[in-house]
């Protein structure tokens, strides 16, 4: 199955991460740092299993993931409209070139008073910051996907006399879904980050806000197992999406 | 060359104009309290640069991103001669840079200010770990695909490796490593503002959520208006010296 050389450079992987985390927990259990500022990476996981037998925290879990989930399923609509509209616009899309390449540079979650002003407070104004995060990738990835459809498909659209609507749903956007899900999946990233951050620095209710509140109340130990949980939660989605990104380009190219 | 530059200058009166009265227009709707109209932030931009207050922010911002960039973009390139130029090394720990590129790292934030303390250190810290990893990837990435010609050339030089990475390597990448500090240039800023919106006493970041605080739109707008034409400048600016290198 495995080539001999991908065995050997997962073991090299796995030892060096073994190693990084027996340091730390040498350093942590030998007290070269205080407590209050690292814990042990075993004190670690049994935080963290502790912060998650409380309903409470996996309440806090669940909110996040379904506001990130909202977040990332209208992302990919507004993306792929604005994307279609851009695209047919070549004269605005180069225009706006350089804001769309200096997008990701904006803490656009300073914008959250505004939205909660038109949205209200809840979870609509995290919402749409995540909305307003992951769009952009989604847009970007279709922009991509339209440039490289082939002429002779708008033609077959053309002599199958599609209607403007059809085209879109039926040739173009199929056309350019392997692109379009790699933005997706890029997307739900975006949105986490963004939700996250909102939660963290704005909002009062999610995980990213229950971190920030352990740290603030001085619960450290609470505070690194939320982090761990987190993190794993994030690497686990994010590698089902890099699978789930590589059958389907496997499977339509 | 000068008809390129009038189309470009075109081209962005276009998108501004465009911009602008899409906020006009969701100012009109939503109210100039929660959402200040176009006048009324440039007319608060003019005042903040005549204030102290602001002056000292923007300057603490400034120092603070100056030198989270230096150390980003060198630590990047850095970190991905030596993940690039050595096989082994580079496979066993860029996942790790991966993981950090993936991860919302607003939630190490207060890890980080548990080893770094309160104050700057901690700020630009945040703003290399959201630069670096980038730049290592995009570094390391490049030099994998390199002909294998350069370094069966460098070897039959003799080079040392120190010799082998600066004349061989940097100028073969130059195009991928200036691509990289686009996403870095971005990606640093964020970093180092995010780190002043929690638990900062100064810089722009800080301003920011002390006017988000008191409800002051105008001033909330102004920043954020500032921060799109800096981040938009240094992009473009970038992606000239891009083109330029490849031609």
């Amino acid at each position: 199955m495995a080539r001999p050389v991908d065995r050997r450079r997962v073991r090299r992987q796995v030892a060096a991460a073994l190693a990084c985390v027996a340091a730390l927990e040498l350093v942590c259990r030998a007290q070269w740092v205080r407590p209050t500022t690292l814990i042990a990476p075993t004190a670690m996981v049994a935080q963290m299993l502790r912060a998650l037998a409380d309903p409470a925290t996996l309440g806090d879990f669940g909110l996040t993931l379904t506001e990130v989930a909202a977040a990332a399923v209208l992302a990919t609509a507004l993306g792929i409209v604005l994307g279609l509209i851009l695209h047919a616009l070549p004269r605005l899309r180069r225009a706006f070139e350089p804001f769309i390449a200096s997008y990701y540079a904006l803490p656009l979650f300073a914008l959250y008073p505004v939205l909660v002003v038109v949205l209200g407070v809840g979870a609509r104004p995290i919402v749409a910051t995540g909305v307003l995060y992951a769009a952009m990738s989604v847009l970007i990835a279709t922009l991509a996907g339209l440039d490289r459809i082939p002429p002779v498909f708008r033609k077959a659209a053309k002599v199958q006399r599609f209607g403007p609507v059809q085209t879109v749903v039926r040739v173009l956007v199929p056309a350019c879904a392997p692109e379009i899900m790699g933005g997706i999946a890029l997307s739900v990233g975006y949105a986490f980050v963004a939700v996250i951050a909102s939660e963290f620095l704005l909002a009062s209710r999610g995980i990213g806000h229950a971190i920030a509140d352990a740290y603030n109340t001085f619960q450290t130990g609470r505070m690194y197992g939320l982090v761990l949980a987190l993190a794993l939660m994030v690497v686990l989605i994010n590698a089902g999406l890099r699978r789930f990104r590589g059958r389907w380009a496997a499977g339509t190219s | 060359m000068k008809r390129e530059s009038l189309h470009g200058i075109g081209d962005l009166a276009l998108a501004s104009l465009v911009l602008v009265a899409g906020w006009e227009l969701m100012s009109l709707l939503i109210g100039a309290d929660a959402l200040p109209a176009p006048l009324q932030t440039a007319e608060r931009i003019v005042a903040a640069f005549g204030q102290a207050d602001f002056l000292g922010d923007l300057a603490a911002t400034g120092q603070a991103y100056a030198i989270a960039l230096a150390l980003a973009m060198s630590g990047g390139v850095a970190l991905g001669l030596l993940f690039g130029g050595w096989t082994e090394v580079g496979e066993t720990f860029e996942p790790a840079m991966h993981v950090i590129v993936a991860i919302p790292k607003v939630t190490l934030y207060p890890v980080i200010l548990l080893l770094f303390g309160l104050g700057d250190p901690a700020k630009i810290a945040f703003g290399v770990l959201h630069g670096l990893p980038t730049v290592t990837i995009m570094t390391a990435g490049a030099i994998r695909t390199l002909k294998p010609i350069y370094r069966k050339a460098a070897l039959t030089m003799r080079l040392t490796p120190r010799n082998y990475a600066v004349h061989v390597l940097l100028p073969a990448v130059a195009p991928e490593i200036l691509a990289s500090f686009r996403i870095c240039f971005a990606l640093t800023l964020l970093g180092v503002l995010v780190g002043e919106m929690f638990a900062s006493s100064r810089g722009l970041g800080h301003l920011l959520m002390a006017s988000i605080g008191v409800n002051d739109m105008p001033t909330v707008m102004a920043i954020v208006v500032l921060l799109f034409v800096f981040a938009g400048a240094g992009s473009t600016g970038l992606l000239t010296a891009i083109d330029r290198l490849r031609r």
